[in-house]
């Protein structure tokens, strides 16, 4: 089922069926390099951070409480309202504007990969699978880090798409040295930096994850996430006052509501762990918080 | 009642004086905490700091009557409503940014004092459910809607309990329904903080987790604080009963930020006949001992 008019909609506060998920997440002091990706879900504060700990090399599934927290229902959720800041490392800082962010439902992480084993295939244990979007269609795969990385290595990804055929990723690049929590992935060497792996020429999504092999060591370990994307975002000002000449503000609120802004909404399905990433396009997101909150409302 | 067109509206803004302008202010007298949330009632502003008198774990009433300090709102308009049409806010401190201010109608709330605080068996909160009447008490039909959180009125010296069973009567008059989760209270919330708020494991914050497919509280029947370390010393606690009725995000100290209601979906968060409207704000960061608040707002009633 879904809502059919703007009133069904619009009633859902009046009758209650409405709840606001507030998160802030505050990544670590290790620089980020300009154009990279970040893994907010891995980052601490509210909710607590996620670090993919689980045995190495098994598929596991992520714990709904632990992500952004969106209380569970027994009918359909959706996406009303998205509203993110960007807070600045410190008074003068600038590198965490125009900021652009990807709003995911986490669905399953394979953890523990050796990005220094080079030539050797590391084969996961997937008896874990998807319990939504089990198609895999509009699944991506995004590589975290876990450890620091060296920078300057390559890999290639087996997976199973959305029509149960094992495919190869072509060459995935890795960017130069990272800190953990960012995203692991180029199309060129240390370059062109891509939020998720991309997929073979005509396949929809990822159904399940089969191995990896590093072809040039890159240092570091990190987790294959599959994740569905479910909505964009853009902090464009960094929220920061200076505290010395010009002692002007700046800062704003993006917001992105569904219905009159974009058409229809976005379900949120049972048991999904919501997360944010970020790229940081002026440069380092290192301690700038990301704030905001997330409005759902159910049928 | 309501309106149909906006020229209705229009209408009853410019010719019928069906309209009110409102500048609110608080000083946030007590520096919070980064990632918590904080009940501005404790503050004094255009409202007088409230103290949340009553007897310990009995329900008080509350509405734009309330002796502590409401927001007079223009007072009754049935048959007609009553309804935001744009509010706006900002905040001047040295740290804390970006917040995010919350407008609510507080209903009611429990105060929690003494041992009521400090034990860990379960404490009964002795109130009468809400029920579907024109009382100004009922003026969420059966708690629809409705939201719990709790707050600090005077801090506990140290502890840091789980909140391990909050049990309510819903919308539909079942009783016995508990917050799904274990929720996490800080060890010294200070002065206002909302003590399950905070960046620590199982903080759930503003408002305390429902039921499945819950969609408010008629009745708060008991709560107990045990596991983790018993709060000490001669802490108060608030338990509110209150109604969500709009966020507005501050990005950054000075900065006066703008909700419009008209033309954002869903529209004009309606003010019923008896809103206690008060304040709640999540702190980023640390914010500052006597930061301002200003906010401002206009609704109309047709």
């Amino acid at each position: 089922m879904g809502f059919r008019t703007v009133a069904q909609w619009a009633r859902s506060e009046e009758e209650g069926r409405s709840w606001q998920s507030f998160f802030r997440k505050v990544p670590p002091s290790a620089a980020t390099i300009a154009g990279q990706w970040f893994d907010y879900s891995t980052a601490a504060g509210v909710p607590v951070p996620n670090y993919y700990a689980s045995s190495p090399l098994v598929a596991q599934r992520l714990e709904a409480a632990n992500g952004i927290f969106v209380p569970a229902q027994n009918t359909d959720r959706w996406l009303k309202k998205a509203t993110v800041m960007s807070a600045a490392a410190g008074v003068t800082s600038t590198t965490n504007q125009n900021q652009p962010l990807m709003l995911l439902d986490y669905l399953l992480y394979v953890p523990f990969i050796d990005l220094d084993a080079a030539g050797e295939e590391q084969v996961f244990d997937t008896t874990v699978g998807l319990d939504r979007y089990t198609d895999g269609v509009g699944v991506q795969m995004m590589v975290v880090t876990q450890a620091p990385t060296a920078g300057g290595g390559s890999y290639q990804i087996k997976y199973i798409d959305d029509t149960d055929t094992e495919r190869t990723t072509a060459v995935v690049y890795c960017p130069a040295a990272q800190p953990s929590g960012t995203l692991c992935s180029a199309v060129a060497n240390a370059a062109g930096i891509s939020p998720f792996v991309p997929l073979n020429a005509g396949v929809k999504g990822v159904k399940s994850l089969v191995s990896m092999t590093v072809s040039v060591a890159n240092g570091g370990l990190a987790a294959i996430v599959l994740v569905k994307p479910l909505q964009m975002s853009y902090a464009r000002e960094e929220c920061r006052r200076p505290t010395s000449s010009p002692t002007e503000s700046y800062g704003e609120a993006a917001e992105i509501e569904r219905i009159r802004q974009y058409a229809g909404s976005v379900k949120v399905e049972s048991g999904a762990f919501l997360g944010w990433i970020g790229k940081g396009v002026a440069g380092s997101l290192a301690s700038a918080p990301l704030v905001g909150w997330l409005e759902t409302f159910w049928e | 009642m309501g309106w149909t067109s906006q020229d209705a509206l229009i209408d009853d803004v410019s010719n019928n004086g069906q309209f009110q302008y409102d500048v609110r202010f608080k000083t946030i007298s007590t520096a919070q905490v980064a990632a918590f949330w904080t009940n501005l009632g404790v503050f004094n502003g255009s409202e007088p700091a409230s103290t949340y008198a009553g007897t310990s774990l009995t329900f008080v009433p509350t509405d734009d009557t309330w002796a502590d300090g409401a927001w007079q709102h223009g007072g009754d308009v049935s048959t007609m409503t009553k309804h935001f049409l744009y509010a706006g806010a900002n905040i001047v401190a040295a740290a804390g940014a970006p917040w995010v201010l919350m407008a609510v109608d507080q209903v009611g709330y429990v105060p929690i004092t003494g041992t009521d605080v400090t034990g860990t068996s379960g404490r009964t909160i002795t109130m009468t459910p809400i029920a579907a009447t024109s009382a100004k008490v009922d003026r969420y039909p059966n708690g629809v809607g409705l939201r719990a959180f709790f707050s600090t009125e005077v801090a506990p010296t140290a502890g840091g309990p789980n909140l391990t069973s909050f049990t309510y009567t819903n919308v539909a008059g079942t009783t016995g329904k508990a917050c799904p989760v274990t929720v996490g209270m800080a060890a010294t919330p200070v002065i206002g903080a909302v003590p399950h708020s905070g960046g620590a494991a199982t903080r759930y914050a503003p408002f305390l987790p429902l039921a499945a497919g819950d969609t408010g509280i008629k009745d708060l029947e008991a709560f107990t604080l045990s596991g983790g370390t018993a709060y000490t010393g001669t802490g108060q606690l608030v338990l509110h009963l209150v109604k969500p009725l709009f966020s507005i995000p501050l990005p950054a100290s000075g900065i006066h930020q703008v909700a419009e209601f008209i033309n954002a979906l869903p529209n004009m968060a309606r003010i019923l006949d008896g809103a206690c409207l008060q304040w709640i704000l999540m702190n980023t960061g640390a914010t500052t001992a006597n930061a301002p608040l200003m906010a401002e707002s206009a609704h109309a009633w047709g």
